[in-house]
């Protein structure tokens, strides 16, 4: 592809970073971060990669908007079947974002951890950010989507289940010795205020790891997830502007985090008044 | 007014019930048995022999017993929380007793009640030791070398158990053994490495 070595903060080589994203309970928002964070990135400028890992249940290709674009795949290029620069799709909407697709008629153990590590050098130099999309559980395509990460993104939800999984995903991760963040998906915080839903703080808390970002339940999202083009691109979406700061964070800026427990009486009224 | 306000809010949030509270604790009690990798059964009677241990030297409130594992960055800690209701007997200068292994707790000769405060360092490094060896043997892959027990100003009266896989932080906690030693206390904490049992655990399913 001829590119230079990428320049960027936060890695100490001259080769990008990869970034698994990860949460063990599936349906708490994996593939949307990845998506979404990837394009936030790339409009940044950094040239990015999002890979997905998901062999079997490709999915990052349809948030993306790029499913009708698919040639050669993850495990194409892990066998060899086709260059490197080959099974790469290019987003249409940024030209620094980049698709290496799973497989849709694979199975998850078709490739280790050592060929995806081979799949990821091939990449290492020419993109600024590698992000991984990881499957849900902790089986062999969890392994293979960390073998190589950098840093790790745990995904979670404010509720029991997701927040269960992903303490045993962090716990794996430690194993690794891949230091993982949290990025609060779907917090709703209405049900905070009545009590109803835990906090970012309660998340912290039982977790002990540190926030990297926090998402607002949003419907944007949605409506994001059925055009194929992620929230970062829609300029009135909540959501789309909390990914831009995880994306700052990622690259170093320090951004405080929005908790949304403002108890101050004129976020009290505002609050009352719906504003 | 506007204080009157803000409480009118507060106290209508606080006069619901809370459903994230029942969250929380159930979180809790799942991720200690995911942390320490021990089932249910073993962790009772992991709980059960550590009131047995404490109960040689200590009488005290089972309701209030509690056993929980935190994490804080890369350490993860066992916290052991036991209310005492009097502190058990003397023996020989409040230290181990070379029979009192062996002692079952109604043997226990109760002398007198004497305070914490009197216990030096390595009185008190002994029976941390002793309490420690056998709390540790329930660790998987424990590090018992560094034990340290250090009193702490409260007017509770509680036994806390820390494990901690922490090297550094069991050299503070011993820093603060020696400049704490001889305050009024009735709280033990003590502090042991122990290596993260639950990431062995996860890798070995």
């Amino acid at each position: 592809m001829g590119l230079q070595n990428p320049q960027q903060n936060g890695s100490k080589s001259d080769h990008g970073e990869v970034i698994v994203v990860t949460s063990g309970k599936g349906g708490v928002g994996k593939t949307t971060t990845t998506a979404t964070l990837g394009s936030a990135l790339a409009l940044r400028g950094k040239r990015t990669l999002v890979i997905d890992a998901d062999i079997g249940l490709r999915n990052l290709d349809v948030i993306l908007g790029l499913e009708n674009r698919i040639v050669f795949n993850l495990v194409d290029v892990a066998k060899g079947i086709c260059k490197h620069t080959q099974a790469l799709i290019k987003s249409k909407k940024n030209n620094n974002l980049f698709l290496l697709p799973a497989s849709q008629t694979d199975d998850k153990d078709v490739i280790n951890e050592d060929d995806f590590q081979k799949v990821l050098n091939h990449y290492r130099r020419e993109f600024h950010y590698i992000i991984v999309d990881s499957p849900a559980g902790i089986e062999q395509g969890f392994k293979n989507a960390c073998a190589g990460a950098d840093r790790a993104i745990v995904v979670t939800t404010p509720e029991v289940s997701a927040i269960r999984d992903a303490d045993r995903v962090i716990g794996l991760l430690n194993a690794r010795g891949i230091e993982g963040l949290i990025i609060v998906n779907r917090i709703d915080y209405d049900l905070v205020r009545k009590g109803d839903m835990l906090s970012i703080d309660d998340v912290r808390d039982i977790l002990g790891v540190d926030i990297l970002g926090i998402i607002e339940k949003d419907d944007s999202i949605i409506i994001a997830a059925n055009t194929g083009e992620p929230v970062v691109y829609n300029p009135k979406s909540k959501a789309g502007r909390a990914f831009e700061r995880i994306a700052a964070r990622i690259c170093g800026e320090q951004i405080p985090l929005r908790t949304g427990h403002g108890n101050s009486f004129w976020e009290k009224i505002t609050r009352r008044l719906g504003v | 007014v506007l204080s009157l306000f803000s409480k009118l809010f507060s106290n209508k949030d606080s006069q619901r019930a809370e459903s994230k509270n029942s969250a929380k604790s159930r979180l809790q009690f799942v991720l200690i048995q995911d942390r320490a990798g021990l089932n249910n059964e073993e962790i009772a009677l992991f709980k059960k022999e550590m009131i047995e241990v404490i109960e040689r030297y200590f009488v005290i409130d089972h309701d209030g017993f509690d056993i929980s594992y935190e994490r804080e960055g890369e350490t993860t800690t066992l916290l052991i929380n036991s209310p005492i209701v009097t502190k058990k007997a003397e023996r020989n200068k409040y230290g181990v007793n070379q029979n009192t292994q062996k002692e079952n707790k109604k043997d226990i000769n109760i002398q007198g009640d004497i305070p914490l405060k009197t216990l030096t360092l390595s009185e008190a490094q002994k029976l941390s030791n002793q309490v420690s060896k056998e709390a540790l043997s329930h660790a998987k892959e424990s590090d018992a070398k560094d034990n340290s027990i250090t009193q702490n100003q409260t007017s509770e009266t509680k036994l806390t158990l820390e494990v901690t896989n922490d090297a550094q932080g069991v050299e503070a906690i011993k820093d603060e053994v020696q400049t704490e030693a001889v305050a009024a206390s009735d709280t033990i904490i003590q502090n042991s490495p122990v290596k993260l049992p639950r990431n062995k655990h996860a890798e070995n399913r």
